[in-house]
């Protein structure tokens, strides 16, 4: 017996690991609630100061770059000119990225004041760790309120929602992402459907061939589905195609968030933390 | 103790620089999987047990910052390790290139399998085209990155333990 075992010694360790690696995947897809394990949570608590070191250190070198190493040629020309070129530079360099900076959190707080929903403003710190999956992290995290499920916006839309969180950190998974599914409507027909993520942009699904749907028709959330409340836009529809056969269209929805360039989101909380 | 110690801290630090670093400096989507460098390595010098799991553990920390499903990851990692170790004794370990063709083919077979799991698990099978469109830059940044894996491990290493990474002596009967 223990010659048979001690042979296939390989083949049987193989075997466990791999049923016990298929059980834990297949346990964490059957939870609905508190789906953060101690591994998530520890390792995302070891990562955080090394993010926001990462950040700090980048900005400083930014700005040192910005500020002194490019200008020290022009300063043997001109000593005074050069120093106040220097400041009057790094002002206007300034001056955009602040313009931009006090646009988004403007259009962020005039969005925040029409949810009836308290909204907690998170910045995003790292994207997903592969290029298959659109997840992002954010700096805030259950002790700043954010719970498992709780829908995530910017001012010009719908973002995602959260999947993980961990103390001071959590992850929001993205509708552009393949496993995002989202209830919707066109607003100006009110045709329900499902909006699912494509990778880059979104599909409108199950829309009765008979409904009257155009490229340009703006996509809502329904309400639908308890995770986001009613009316928050979603995009625009893009591509619109019937075939001779079949139940339904297919349709196209371009998001209403560039999610290459997104940097401050709002988490919509279900009440004060 | 030490090299266990050592290998968690650095599992971290390629966890880091593959999540934190690399995305600022390579383009958009474009990203490269250094923990699967390492399950490549594992299968090669390793045995079952300590390459599995240690696989297995690389896998779930890649979990915590891809996907949304925990565990994902951690299986398909394991897999590919096991994959890589049925066939390890015929390989030719003296050679380099080995690990620059293991690290190609270990993220194909590692898109294929996600695409795989998510079928027949997540009914999430609208994540195939996804993979497919980015499989191929990945696999040949991955390779990329496998090259300059190699250029920074010092040569004096391979002199002294004989063969590509000591390869040859530990699978020398």
């Amino acid at each position: 017996m223990f010659d048979l075992l001690r042979k296939y010694r390989p083949v049987l360790l193989a075997a466990g690991m791999v049923l016990a690696a298929l059980l834990l995947y297949s346990h964490n897809l059957r939870r609905t609630e508190e789906r953060t394990n101690i591994l998530e949570r520890l390792v995302l608590q070891i990562m955080a100061p090394a993010q926001s070191g990462l950040e700090t250190v980048l900005d400083r070198i930014a700005g040192i770059w910005d500020r002194y190493l490019w200008l020290v040629d022009t300063e043997a020309d001109n000593l005074r000119l050069n120093k106040e070129n220097r400041r009057l530079h790094s002002e206007l360099a300034s001056l955009p990225e602040l313009r931009l900076t006090n646009e988004r959190l403007r259009k962020l707080l005039d969005f925040r004041e029409q949810q009836a929903l308290v909204a907690l403003p998170a910045q995003v710190i790292t994207e997903d760790a592969t290029s298959w999956f659109r997840t992002v992290m954010i700096d805030k995290g259950s002790e700043a309120g954010i719970r498992e499920g709780m829908p995530v916006v910017v001012a010009e839309g719908v973002a995602g929602r959260i999947i993980r969180t961990s103390p001071h950190q959590a992850r929001v998974l993205l509708i552009t992402d393949a496993s995002s599914a989202i209830a919707t409507l066109i607003q100006r027909n009110r045709s329900r459907g499902i909006c699912r993520g494509s990778g880059t942009g979104l599909t409108f699904e199950f829309a009765l061939r008979e409904e009257d749907i155009e490229i340009g028709d703006q996509v809502i959330t329904s309400g639908n589905g308890g995770v986001f409340p009613k009316g928050l836009p979603i995009g625009a529809v893009v591509r619109v195609e019937r075939e001779e056969y079949g139940m339904f269209q297919q349709v196209e929805v371009a998001p209403a968030v560039d999610f290459s360039r997104l940097e401050e989101v709002l988490v919509l909380l279900e009440e004060n933390p | 103790m030490k090299r266990l110690a050592a290998f968690f801290l650095l599992s971290l630090l390629l966890l880091f620089v593959q999540v934190a670093v690399l995305p600022r400096l390579l383009p958009e989507h474009l990203k490269p999987d250094l923990l699967l460098l390492v399950v490549a390595y594992l299968g090669l010098s390793r045995d079952w047990l300590r390459g599995g799991l240690c696989s297995w553990y690389l896998g779930a920390l890649e979990d915590v910052f891809a996907g949304s499903d925990f565990g994902l990851f951690g299986i398909t990692f394991l897999l590919i390790f096991l994959m890589i170790k049925t066939g390890a004794g015929r390989f030719n370990t003296e050679s380099p290139l080995l690990l620059l063709l293991l690290a190609f083919f270990a993220t194909l077979v590692k898109g294929m399998l996600i695409s795989a799991l998510l079928l027949l698990f997540a009914e999430a099978g609208r994540q195939w085209p996804v993979l497919l469109h980015i499989l191929l830059p990945e696999a040949l940044l991955n390779t990329l990155f496998a090259l300059l894996f190699l250029r920074c491990l010092p040569d004096r290493r391979m002199e002294r333990r004989g063969g590509f990474l000591g390869l040859s002596r530990e699978f020398s009967p």
